[in-house]
């Protein structure tokens, strides 16, 4: 009899722990998901960053007295860089955004020379930063919903009892556009 | 007495015979109330379906035009250079024409149906959409992550720039897309593109074409007034099965327009977009009517093969 019990017993911890191994690899899955998405927008992030000297050189021939926007748009640049590199995922968010902003300005002033908008290094370059642009809408959209799927993951039943204990994270924080943001010009032709 | 017999023996049949007809009429509406009303419940709990189907339309081919910007010629010219270079090269370039893309902006839209669709060989991610938005007076090529390397951006914009917009200013959208499907195909096989067109005395060649609705109601109707004929000169011949029959073919074909046609209103406001075919497609007219051809040109067809985009490519506004 006690036998019996024993190895219902036995069968019982080992089911339990299959489950939890279980438990424990699907919350793998969606943490890679995340992991993988978030490097998405962090390479074409990068990819502006590197058509930016390019622009700047273009711009500067049709608009050379237009010192301050130049100045700003580096700057933004060398910040976004150095949060790159960097491991804090809020700054790298934020420093982004500032990116866009002047970057915004820039394409805005950058209307308002015909000229340089006839050129066709100009009109190559504007798509390259535009399709780059798109890429990060679609990798944002993207990480935005591998987070979704994460953090509903984590916060019910029965994740939520062992996600502390298993060393993942509570959440996730999305990548939202701030507002500001949505203002600046779109490159559009 | 022999006279009020014979009288009784011819008007008892005769009797029966309307009772019995009576009996086929109220057999065939109520049939009829049943799959009318059935169908028109069936096609509001589909509408949440209908509604999102719409949104992203199915391909039907290489070439799919919902926006009735190609002439019949034009879309098999096109689906001939991209099987071609299907295979030629591996590569998948789908075309599709839409009415507008609201709620969502030309490049989003370009991007989920590009995913919903999976244009390009699954690992390899060689394919290219080619969206063409009536109103929205927009164009969007999307390229797919393993073409992102000849399809640069900049190269997609020089290609609508010299092949598509100019023909696309002049409403000749058959020239644009075919011109550009052709630049796009070069590119991908490593050509050299041939130098720019000039589109300066080409004609206007594209038709206007009638909504493909109203080829099905023509069909729908001539199916009820089949069966009516069918039912009045068929008179006394027909059974209480074929008079059930018949109530369910009118209730189906009736329901499935009132069903097909509510939720199409109601699809319109729940997404303020044009969903005309998908409305139908979520009625399930295309399978009901065998003749309806429509459709024609995706004979063959069997799907892309899984590819994947990222937001890659150019747009134009025209």
């Amino acid at each position: 009899m006690k036998n019996k019990w024993l190895i219902a017993i036995g069968i019982a911890l080992v089911l339990i722990v299959l489950w939890m191994g279980g438990l424990y690899n699907s919350l793998v899955g969606v943490d890679q998901q995340v992991a993988q998405s978030w490097s998405e927008i962090q390479n074409q992030l990068q990819r502006r960053n590197d058509l930016i000297p390019n622009l700047i050189e273009t711009v500067k021939g049709y608009a050379k007295h237009e010192k301050t926007i130049f100045i700003e748009v580096a700057e933004a640049r060398t910040k976004l860089a150095g949060a790159l590199s960097g491991n804090n995922m809020d700054d790298k968010i934020s420093a982004a955004q500032g990116l866009n902003s002047s970057l915004g300005r820039l394409i805005a002033i950058a209307e308002n020379y015909p000229q340089l908008k006839a050129n066709e290094t100009f009109v190559r370059l504007m798509d390259e930063l535009s399709g780059t642009e798109n890429r990060i809408a679609v990798a944002r959209m993207r990480y935005n919903e591998s987070v979704q799927t994460y953090n509903n993951k984590v916060k019910t039943v029965p994740t939520v009892f062992f996600v502390s204990m298993f060393g993942f994270d509570r959440s996730k924080p999305y990548f939202e556009a701030v507002p500001e943001a949505k203002e600046t010009p779109k490159v559009k032709f | 007495m022999t006279k009020k017999r014979m009288n009784l023996k011819t008007q008892k049949p005769k009797n029966l015979r309307t009772d019995e007809l009576m009996n086929k009429v109220f057999l065939f509406f109520r049939s009829f109330v049943f799959t009318f009303f059935g169908l028109i419940l069936l096609c509001f709990f589909c509408l949440p379906v209908v509604a999102v189907e719409s949104a992203l339309p199915e391909p039907e081919g290489m070439v799919t035009d919902y926006a009735y910007l190609l002439t019949p010629e034009y879309k098999d010219k096109i689906t001939v250079l991209c099987t071609t270079l299907k295979e030629k090269t591996g590569a998948e370039l789908a075309v599709a024409t839409v009415k507008m893309t609201a709620p969502l902006d030309p490049k989003t839209y370009a991007v989920k149906l590009f995913q919903k669709w999976g244009i390009g060989q699954k690992g390899k991610d060689n394919g290219v959409l080619f969206l063409v938005s009536k109103e929205d007076k927009r164009v969007e090529i999307e390229v797919g992550y393993g073409l992102e390397g000849m399809l640069t951006d900049g190269k997609v914009g020089e290609i609508l720039d010299k092949y598509v917009t100019p023909y696309f200013k002049q409403e000749n959208y058959g020239e644009g897309i075919y011109q550009g499907a052709q630049a796009i195909s070069l590119v991908v096989a490593g050509q050299k593109l041939k130098p720019a067109p000039n589109p300066g005395f080409n004609l206007k060649v594209d038709r206007v074409s009638v909504v493909g609705f109203l080829e099905m109601l023509v069909v729908a109707f001539s199916v009820i007034v089949l069966v009516v004929i069918y039912a009045v000169s068929g008179g006394a011949m027909w059974g209480r099965g074929i008079a059930v029959a018949g109530g369910a073919i009118i209730g189906l074909v009736l329901g499935g327009i009132f069903g097909a046609i509510f939720g199409i209103i109601i699809a319109w406001i729940i997404t303020n977009n044009n969903v005309w075919k998908g409305g139908f497609r979520g009625g399930d007219f295309r399978g009901g009517f065998p003749g309806y051809g429509g459709f024609g040109g995706s004979g063959g067809f069997g799907g892309f093969g899984g590819g994947r985009s990222g937001g890659g490519g150019a747009g134009r506004s025209w």
